[in-house]
């Protein structure tokens, strides 16, 4: 650590459709630091990080490499100036093994152009060497590798680059704490022989252990750099949620004396994603679920709805145990889902409006064993009205609506299917300020109906506006149970990066 | 289209230039069998002679039947390249029953089914192979181009099992066992021939199904995103095992009828069968993917494909260059269909700009 800047972010914007996801950014990595970037989930960190591995173009702005500005054209180009990412998703190939995959578009080879096997065995053995990884057997295939295991080997692929900056995205989101241990272990090596390493974290302990600076984003601007000796987590908190939110406005509160359950769900696990869940939803409940990316959260509503799998646990709907193994049994018990994603498991991008809209209730639309058209116009004109779902005609395929449009008709569907409760996993997700506001009044009058509600967002100010309750996910587990009447933003983010002291037992459903 | 919601878009303007190309993209295969129609009306005089048409009806409804199964498949997003083999093994199965009967050699007789029974048998025995390729598409997870590829050596290989390689002549049955009649399928006419009959019940039914039914809705579905069909209560693997079933069907359909056409089973009946199918389905707008097609335009690929074939014979055009010719009209298809799908794409985008 020399004290000079390797990296400059000189006004950096990026923005997508309907989101800016950088704004003006500007900030400076020094030679041989470790940089921690923070910030909340859609804060702009992947955005940024994505930017510097050539992976995306900043409409706007420079980066100084060096004190020279550089365009960073693709990952290549990224790679080529000593810039290596280890990303999220790890992109390695399962069918090759360990040395194939650290040589990787570097391969070693003779005159004729031919792989020198022996070369390439060597530098892949020098490169594990470096990183204190001697004894690996470099000839097996890495789809037999652990997760641990093969972010190591990405990290090593990095450094046949011959990388001086490598940047980590979220790496120990899928890590024990054993292998965590390894991994801060190996970082601090490279660190110590040079490597400046920018480090994306939501966790705060890791971030306090590893780093030597913390940079802060949030909304896709840049909020401050903090060295670490003089930043506490509650400082950084503080940054990463804005001073001005401290009293968001709740627009419901526990108006609820409490009502008769209509979900039970006792002991809930499922290894590796969360365990021992309890709790309980009661008839005009809006429940919210907030936690980290990774907490869990998808993972344990997918399964209650039967669209993924768990291990253990029962789930009571209307006090009758419910056997649910397919989303089939969960629909025919009065539940609906909407899922996260909405391009990827939501929508039949090709069909029609109509059609998307009746697809889980045809079976009330038919007569004998054939649809009735006019009962499903009729059901689908009433609900593109109720939801005011924008489309010149229901025979649109869906896919030219607009995301919020589209949003409104997977809800269509379990208004149609009369479903009673309603699992929603992050409903208003890219999505413009219009239609969520529209969604957010449709949910609070389905509950109003006497329709309960679990909801998954990852802004916490829209748990506490809507939501009656709100459980904490952190790791697996609930950590905590919160009345949005009482709660604030900060608490709630505090007890999803930390957990709470007191107690890492499930919240107690009875109240 | 203006109650359909609370909030109309505005109204098309006027019909623009991209509107008709549009139009001429989406009926290209209607389009295509009207000019070989044309074409060939113009060098073979005798063309459309009534003798004629009906001759060719009689081809295409061999391939029209196996497209009709193919179109489910293939809308789901799988693939049946078991179809042609199937195809020779219904046949070689009714031929079995017709010559041989069913031996029980403990008991020491023979039972010689009845024809009805005999074409009943065969359709149930290869409609459940079909299935046994949906199980284990289903249940193992294997990809449908090699669970089919599999099925294909396998019942072909049944077929040639059956009578050592040998054909079944002359099926006619014997009068005093009472299992006549089986020629009358392939033969037989009320205005025109059975097949053709078949052919029309079938698509008309097909249709139907796929527009009409929750089983149709869903089989779009799935082809559309199966992910989310599933997430929408969507027996995915149910339906996927119906369709190979359907399929399996309309194979064993079309074996017993070309197995009575020529009053005799052949263990190579069939052979290169689900090449046609599947040309006929493409050539019909459905997109390999799945999600997107019709039963009407597989027809109308199944008509393009015969009246090109009996057209390139009746004008002296070589076999060889038949073949040729064939696979250039495949191909161009095709791209077509990638075409019109980037046009659309276009449109799309342009729309949502105008929109904001």
């Amino acid at each position: 650590m020399d004290g000079t800047n390797i990296l400059e972010f000189v006004e950096i914007s990026k923005g997508f459709p309907g989101v800016q996801a950088l704004d003006r950014v500007s900030f400076a990595v020094r030679r041989g630091e470790v940089h921690a970037i923070v910030g909340e989930n859609g804060a702009g960190k992947s955005t940024l990080m994505k930017i510097i591995a050539g992976l995306y173009q900043p409409d706007g702005g420079e980066i100084h490499l060096d004190g020279k500005p550089v365009v960073l054209k693709d990952a290549h180009r990224a790679l080529g100036l000593g810039i290596a990412m280890v990303p999220q998703e790890l992109n390695l190939i399962p069918e090759m093994s360990v040395a194939e995959n650290i040589l990787l578009g570097m391969e070693p080879h003779n005159s004729l152009g031919v792989v020198d096997r022996n070369r390439q065995l060597q530098r892949a053995g020098e490169t594990l060497a470096s990183l204190g990884l001697e004894g690996v057997n470099l000839g097996q295939r890495v789809k037999g590798l652990s997760v641990a295991q093969q972010q190591m080997l990405q990290i090593a692929r990095a450094l046949a680059f011959q990388c001086n900056v490598l940047i980590m995205d979220e790496p120990t989101a899928s890590l024990s704490e054993r292998e965590q241990i390894a991994l801060f272990e190996r970082l601090r090596m490279l660190h110590e022989k040079g490597t400046t390493i920018l480090y994306i974290s939501h966790r705060m302990e890791e971030v306090f252990d590893i780093s030597d600076r913390i940079t802060v984003l949030r909304d896709g601007k840049f909020v401050g750099t903090l060295p670490r000796e003089e930043a506490t987590q509650d400082e950084v908190v503080r940054m990463m949620i804005g001073s001005t939110m401290a009293d968001y406005l709740h627009g419901r509160s526990a108006r609820l004396e409490m009502r008769r359950a209509v979900l039970e769900v006792r002991d809930l696990g499922r290894q590796g994603h969360f365990h021992e869940i309890s709790f309980d939803l009661h008839q005009g409940e809006i429940l919210g679920f907030a936690g980290l990316v990774g907490a869990g959260r998808t993972e344990l509503l997918g399964s209650i709805f039967g669209a993924l799998p768990r291990d253990t646990g029962d789930v009571r709907v209307n006090g009758q145990p419910a056997t649910i193994h397919h989303p089939a049994d969960a629909i025919k018990a009065g539940l609906g889902y909407v899922p996260e994603e909405r391009k990827r498991l939501g929508i039949f991008p090709e069909l029609s409006v109509l059609t998307n809209t009746t697809i889980p209730f045809l079976r009330k639309l038919q007569r004998m064993t054939v649809i009735d058209r006019r009962a499903e116009r009729q059901s689908g004109e009433q609900l593109a009205r109720r939801l005011r779902v924008q489309t010149p005609s229901l025979e649109q395929r869906i896919v030219k609506l607009s995301g919020g449009n589209q949003q409104k008709v997977i809800l269509s569907r379990w208004l149609g299917s009369g479903a009673d409760i309603l699992i929603l996993d992050e409903p208003t997700r890219g999505i413009d300020i219009n239609a969520k506001a529209e969604i957010h009044a449709l949910i609070a009058e389905l509950a109003d109906e006497g329709k309960s509600i679990i909801m998954i967002s990852s802004e916490i100010q829209e748990l506490l506006a809507i939501c009656d309750r709100i459980l904490v996910m952190r790791n697996g587990a609930i950590v905590s149970e919160v009345s949005s009447a009482t709660a604030t933003q900060e608490d709630i983010l505090r007890l999803a990066m930390f957990g709470s002291e007191a107690t890492l037992q499930p919240a107690n459903p009875k109240i | 289209m203006s109650e359909t919601t609370a909030v109309p878009a505005k109204k098309p303007n006027s019909i623009t230039w991209t509107d008709v190309q549009q139009l001429l993209l989406r009926g290209r295969a209607f389009i295509a069998l009207i000019l070989v129609v044309v074409v060939f009306t113009i060098i073979a005089p005798n063309f459309l002679a009534a003798a004629n048409i009906e001759i060719m009806a009689k081809h295409v409804a061999i391939n029209a039947i196996l497209g009709i199964g193919m179109t489910f498949v293939i809308l789901t997003g799988g693939i049946d390249l078991s179809v042609g083999s199937l195809v020779g093994l219904s046949a070689m199965i009714a031929g079995m029953l017709i010559n041989q009967g069913i031996v029980l050699p403990q008991l020491g007789i023979i039972i010689y089914p009845h024809t009805w029974l005999i074409m009943f048998v065969a359709i149930v025995a290869v409609t459940l192979m079909g299935g046994i390729s949906g199980f284990i598409i289903t249940r193992f997870n294997v990809a449908p181009f090699i669970a089919t590829l599999g099925m294909l050596y396998v019942a072909r290989g049944m077929a040639l099992l059956i009578n050592n390689g040998y054909t079944f002549p002359n099926l006619v049955g014997r009068p005093e066992l009472g299992n006549t009649g089986f020629p009358e399928l392939g033969a037989g006419s009320f205005i025109v021939n059975y097949s053709i009959w078949i052919m029309i019940g079938f698509a008309l039914v097909a249709a139907f199904v796929a527009q009409r039914t929750p089983f149709g809705r869903q089989v779009y579905a799935i082809g559309g995103n199966e992910r989310a069909s599933e997430l929408s209560g969507v027996k995915v693997k149910r339906v996927k095992l119906l369709v190979y079933m359907i399929s399996g069907f309309c194979s064993a359909v079309v074996g017993l009828i070309i197995a009575s056409q020529l009053v005799a089973a052949h263990p190579a009946t069939g052979q290169f069968f689900e090449l046609n199918a599947i040309a006929a389905v493409v050539l019909g707008g459905t997109s390999l993917s799945g999600g997107r097609g019709s039963i009407g335009g597989t027809i109308i690929g199944a008509f393009v494909i015969g009246v090109l074939g009996d057209g390139l014979v009746m004008v002296g055009v070589s076999s060889f260059w038949q073949q040729v010719i064939k696979g250039l009209v495949i191909v161009l298809a095709v791209i077509i269909d990638q075409i019109q799908a980037r046009m659309q794409m276009r449109i799309a985008l342009q729309k949502q700009q105008e929109l904001g």
